[in-house]
């Protein structure tokens, strides 16, 4: 594997008694795209959050250019959330008291552009995922499909290296979560961002380039892009 | 490269399931309500709309047509000089109108998949001591990189595209929810099957 | 089914979905029932204020002394004498005790009378004797022994500081005395004047109306996950009644639930009370008893209120069977009726015609509720044009534009008590400057006295306090009782050398020992020659004036108008009673100055005293007004951020997954932090505003209401306000911890 962006050798993570993680390994290029699937509660989602450094994991080294994650105090790791990496969840991640335009320009307002312009920077990105339109909506008044798309559009405003997204389209029809992926992969890949992708559906997945597999927090790799 | 002969060989091996059990002779007698019209131009038209990449053969045009003529489905409307079934013009008869009436208001009999290759297997790598789950992580991968594949053929494709890749996808989902049902399973089954 | 069961049947649903509601049920009840468990300790006690008042009273007067002045020495009387000072800002209640006889009646809460040099305190002072703070107060007590304890029955509080000390004889004191063959008088009916009667009233609405407004608060608690939860019964088949009934049966359990636990917060804080003391104020737990009439209005009330609030507030809210629709979201708010309560109010203070105390109480509860109505208005309105500024500040301002109702409940209880608090402290010190008594000390800290055998006495007593280091602008007075044959006024008769007569009565021209010096007023009473009555002790003496005497012009201002004024060889002064005090400032820089005066006068005169002097003495009874107002407003302060705390956890709660979120973005904590406190501060500087303008309108027109000028007391408001934003404060960084607790990446998981 060529130019890996974050890699993590193994990771363990137990919350409580039940372990979440056992010794899971991951690695990602830029602009690559990885499907990370698995059962409910084999530990994808924990995979996500110690990749991301929003949990530190118990035992093994995440690496990210260069850096050891697990190194970092909480502050750099916030800091490096803010600057070099983007989410998007499933649902409820708008902050709902913004309009769709603030939303998208929250990262960018987090790691220091005035609001003035955040919010110049965030409008190409609503377009990109065609929800311009929304821009002074709040997402009490939009649709989940639009709101996802927004999240997207959030995710990718502040240029991330990494894309983060735990299970994006769960909370829409097929249509809406397909139209959804394309444009989250297409973006990814015009702008060279890696992106790690948490879900259950193999529908979703197949937009990856390729697949891991959590199973009772052990990693299996299904092989590389042919 | 290999992503197209790849390619080639899933649309033919769903080709064949979906197009060849909806009968070319129906589709052909189809086409034939709309107005009479050559073989050659029967040909054309079906490769447009589901050939894909898998053409029919003339010959299998007029064998089918002299098949729909000897049932009186059809019948020769006109012939133009020179002979040879390519100067025929075909019709559709009452007959045959009939008949594609029938067939199209007749729901297709569900699939029941009780005869399956993957079962089989996993049971038989069960029975000779291999190891079923590398089997099935195998296949999962192999379906996997198929749904890959049809996703980009389908997100750069027009709406006949998706489709069809949207037909396939969902079939390769089914079988990919049932390897995954069986992964987690393969110690039950291993205890029933070795009893 | 007629109405009532209806009712009922439904009220008891809703108290079963409540009971059954598993944990989020259960503490959304107990959390709203915390809110009226304060509301209603707080009204209990607010209850009980006036068997306190009756049994401080009651108190007081059963060891008062009555007042004769037929009464002759016998077997069964007794020579009282008050000896109350002030110890470092706490008042000490003294009593020296000379029995005539063997049979002296006994104060109440003691068991004998001290004899001679023996001294009975009251636990709190023997506690504070035993203490280094009661170090300066014990040398007062020097060669006295302390022989025994007061009992309850003697004191005004568990926490009062008193002593009776007993002596053998009185005389020096001579008209400070009291005979007395019996303590305590009847009770003084409670004929407080009007002016203080519309304090109080006005006092208690304002204490109460807080309270209210927290309890219409705490019945909202949870409110979002409820309506959810009627949707859900909406869908299988309840009608919009049907659900406001179960909703306010939810309401119902948990109003039950905070009478219990109110009740609870009560007796613990009627047992804990005894151990605390505001303001020189503390009262017996046996004492803190609810009047039944109030304390059952409060029972019933309570829970009715809970109820009546919960079908109000649903009024507004359309719970559909699929969802909940708020009608108040994005509708403007409408200002004109909004006015009208306000209005209503300012229009009944207004100084137009009579005065009675239902038109002012109605006029401050109407202005105050106006407050609780305008608020939500003011803050929509002025939340609306804000767009500038860092993220914080933007998170917040959009918050409260999308919904600014939550927040401005919360504040609303804090803005309405500051109202109050600002209107009745306007009030008070508008009011007080009557009452004021001038003690005219002219800025003296601390006053030695004492009354010295004979004029040698006092002025070496003089002396030795003149000469104690840290002790400045000493003035010393000597004064002899004295009364003129003719009638039955006493006049003090100052007695010093030249200079010290000059210098206190402010006259000029020619003095030598040997003159008396008459003010020009008094020449008709004190002609030259003539015989005097001079007290001493135990009897009367007769004295003669010189034949000369010397008129003088008194300026009319002086405190010393009615006196005469002699230097010593003037004539005999064997066997007079003479008192000595003098008031003094103290060096700063030498903080045992006042110690070393103590010490210096007891030594000479181990009855001296040495009180430290207030510069303004307030009349006793309104200083219990204040006590009480301030005994309140801390309560009412207390409850109101409990509420404003209990507010912020449920708006963290139901926040909880976007903070997860801008936590996995790498949102700074502060940012997050400094939002919630603008999310609070921006309606609770609205609140303030409001609170100062509404307290001031209210205090001008309560004190023109009371013919009293009006005058803004600038400090009491800044301390006021200051007050309210610190509760604020408080409660942002109290609630900061859950804040962090719910930006952990646990709110991320959604199975």
């Amino acid at each position: 594997m060529s130019s890996a962006v974050l890699t993590a050798v193994g990771l363990r993570k137990t919350y409580g008694t039940t372990p979440a993680l056992a010794g899971a390994d991951f690695g990602i290029s830029a602009g690559e795209t990885v499907a990370v699937m698995g059962p409910s509660g084999s530990g994808k989602s924990t995979l996500l959050h110690c990749l991301a450094g929003i949990v530190l994991p118990d035992a093994g080294t995440i690496m990210y250019g260069g850096r050891k994650l697990s190194a970092l105090s909480d502050a750099e790791r916030s800091a490096l959330r803010r600057s070099e990496f983007g989410f998007v969840f499933q649902f409820g991640q708008l902050v709902p008291e913004l309009t769709c335009i603030e939303n998208v320009a929250l990262p960018l307002r987090l790691t220091g552009h005035s609001r003035r312009a955040a919010e110049r920077a965030a409008m190409p990105w609503l377009e990109r995922l065609e929800v311009a339109d929304l821009a002074n909506k709040r997402p009490g008044e939009i649709s989940g499909g639009q709101g996802q798309r927004v999240a997207v559009a959030r995710a990718l405003a502040t240029a991330p290296r990494v894309v983060f997204a735990d299970e994006p389209t769960g909370a829409l029809d097929s249509l809406n979560g397909e139209r959804v992926m394309e444009l989250l992969t297409d973006a990814a890949r015009a702008t060279k961002a890696a992106v790690v992708l948490v879900t259950h559906d193999p529908r979703v997945a197949a937009y990856a380039d390729r697949e891991i597999v959590v199973r009772d927090g052990h990693t299996r790799s299904m092989g590389a892009a042919a | 490269m290999r992503h197209t002969t790849h390619l080639l060989y899933t649309l033919n091996v769903y080709t064949v399931c979906i197009v060849l059990r909806m009968t070319i002779s129906h589709t052909l007698l189809g086409f034939l309500e709309s107005g009479p019209c050559h073989g050659y131009d029967l040909k054309h038209s079906y490769d447009q709309r589901f050939g894909n990449d898998r053409p029919l053969h003339y010959g299998q045009v007029y064998s089918t047509l002299s098949r729909l003529l000897k049932r009186g489905l059809v019948e020769v409307e006109g012939m133009e000089p020179g002979g040879g079934p390519e100067r025929k013009r075909y019709a559709i008869t009452e007959a045959g109108v009939t008949d594609v009436t029938q067939w199209l208001v007749t729901p297709e009999k569900p699939d029941s998949y009780l005869q399956s290759t993957l079962y089989t297997k996993v049971v038989l790598a069960i029975l000779t001591g291999r190891d079923a789950a590398k089997l099935l992580d195998a296949q999962r991968a192999e379906h996997l990189r198929l749904m890959r594949e049809l996703t980009r053929r389908k997100t750069g494709g027009d709406l006949a595209d998706q489709l069809i890749c949207d037909h396939a996808l969902f079939h390769l989902e089914a079988d990919l929810r049932w390897l995954e049902l069986t992964t987690a399973r393969i110690d039950r089954l291993s205890a029933e099957v070795r009893s | 089914m007629n109405r009532v069961r209806v009712w009922v049947r439904d009220l008891a649903m809703g108290v079963r979905i409540a009971a059954g509601g598993g944990r989020q049920g259960w503490s959304r009840t107990l959390l709203s029932a915390a809110g009226m468990g304060l509301g209603v300790a707080l009204l209990l006690i607010a209850a009980a204020v006036p068997s306190m008042i009756d049994g401080h009273a009651q108190r007081i007067a059963d060891r008062a002394e009555p007042w004769s002045n037929t009464l002759k020495p016998g077997v069964h009387t007794m020579v009282v004498v008050d000896a109350n000072e002030i110890y470092r800002g706490s008042e000490v209640y003294g009593r020296l005790l000379a029995p005539d006889g063997d049979r002296p009646p006994l104060p109440p809460g003691l068991t004998r009378v001290p004899g001679p040099g023996e001294v009975v305190v009251s636990p709190a002072l023997a506690r504070l004797l035993a203490s280094p703070d009661g170090k300066l107060l014990g040398l007062r007590f020097t060669d006295r022994t302390i022989t025994g304890t007061i009992g309850d029955a003697g004191l005004t509080g568990p926490n009062e500081l008193a002593y009776y000390e007993g002596r053998d004889s009185l005389d020096r004191y001579g008209d400070a005395i009291h005979r007395l063959d019996h303590f305590g008088i009847r009770s003084p009916a409670t004929d407080m004047d009007p002016l203080q009667l519309t304090l109080l009233i006005v006092a208690f609405i304002i204490l109460l109306l807080p309270v209210a407004v927290f309890v219409a608060t705490a019945v909202r608690f949870g409110g979002e996950q409820r309506d959810r939860r009627l949707a859900a019964l909406r869908l299988i088949g309840a009608d919009t009644p049907t659900t406001r009934r179960i909703a306010a049966g939810e309401s119902l359990l948990g109003a039950l639930c905070g009478l219990v636990c109110g009740t609870g917060a009560f007796l613990l804080i009627r047992q804990l009370a005894g151990a605390f003391t505001l303001q020189g104020f503390s009262v017996f737990p046996s004492e803190i008893v609810p009047h039944p009439v109030l304390a059952a209005l409060v029972t019933l009330a309570v829970p009715a209120a809970a109820v009546a609030v919960t079908v109000f507030a649903m009024r507004r809210i359309a719970v559909e069977p699929l969802d909940v629709v708020r009608e108040s979201v994005g509708r403007r708010r409408l200002l004109w009726w909004r006015l009208l309560v306000p209005g209503a109010g300012l229009l009944a203070l207004a100084p137009i015609g009579g005065t009675s105390y239902a038109r002012v109480s109605t006029g401050v509860v109407l202005l105050l509720i106006g407050i609780v109505i305008l608020l939500p208005w003011i803050v929509q309105v002025a939340v609306q044009p804000l767009r500038r500024g860092p993220l914080s500040w933007q998170l917040a301002t959009r918050r409260l534009q999308l919904s600014s109702d939550t927040a401005t409940r919360a504040v609303s209880g804090v803005t309405v008590a500051v109202a109050g608090a600002i209107a009745l402290q306007m009030f008070f010190t508008g009011v007080q400057v009557q009452y004021i008594e001038k003690t005219g000390h002219g800025g003296a800290e601390l006053r030695a006295e004492s009354r010295p055998a004979d004029y040698p006495a006092a002025k070496s007593f003089i002396s030795a306090i003149r000469s104690t280091p840290g002790v400045r602008n000493a003035e010393a007075v000597t004064r002899a009782e004295l009364e003129v044959d003719f009638s039955n006024a006493s006049y003090p008769f100052v007695i010093g050398d030249c200079r010290t007569l000059q210098q206190h009565a402010r006259f000029s021209g020619p003095c030598s020992n040997g003159d008396v010096f008459v003010p020009q007023e008094l020449r008709d009473q004190f002609k030259a020659g003539s015989h005097l009555a001079v007290q001493a002790p135990g009897r009367t003496v007769r004295k003669r004036l010189p034949v000369t005497t010397r008129l003088i012009d008194v300026p009319d201002s002086h405190p010393g108008y009615y006196a005469v004024y002699a230097t010593p060889t003037a004539f005999d002064l064997d066997g007079v009673n003479l008192r000595t005090t003098i008031e003094m400032r103290l060096d700063p820089t030498r903080p045992d100055t006042a110690e070393r005066v103590a010490t210096a006068a007891l030594r000479l005169d181990p009855q001296a005293s040495v009180t430290t002097l207030k510069t303004t003495e307030v009349r006793a009874d309104f200083a219990d007004i204040q006590r009480g107002l301030y005994v309140g407003a801390i309560g009412v302060l207390l409850v109101i951020g409990a509420s404003l705390l209990v507010t912020l956890f449920e708006q963290l709660r139901q926040a909880k997954r976007p903070l997860s979120v801008l936590a996995a973005f790498g949102t700074r904590r502060t940012t997050l932090a400094l939002s919630l406190l603008w999310q609070t501060a921006i309606p609770m500087v609205l609140g303030l505003a409001l609170a100062t303008a509404c307290g001031v309108t209210l205090g001008s027109l309560l004190l023109k209401a009371g013919d009293q000028p009006v005058r803004i007391d600038v400090p009491g408001l800044l301390a006021l306000t200051s007050a309210g934003a610190v509760v604020t404060l408080l409660v942002t960084a109290i609630s900061l911890p859950t804040l962090w607790r719910l930006m952990r990446p646990e709110g991320l998981h959604t199975e």
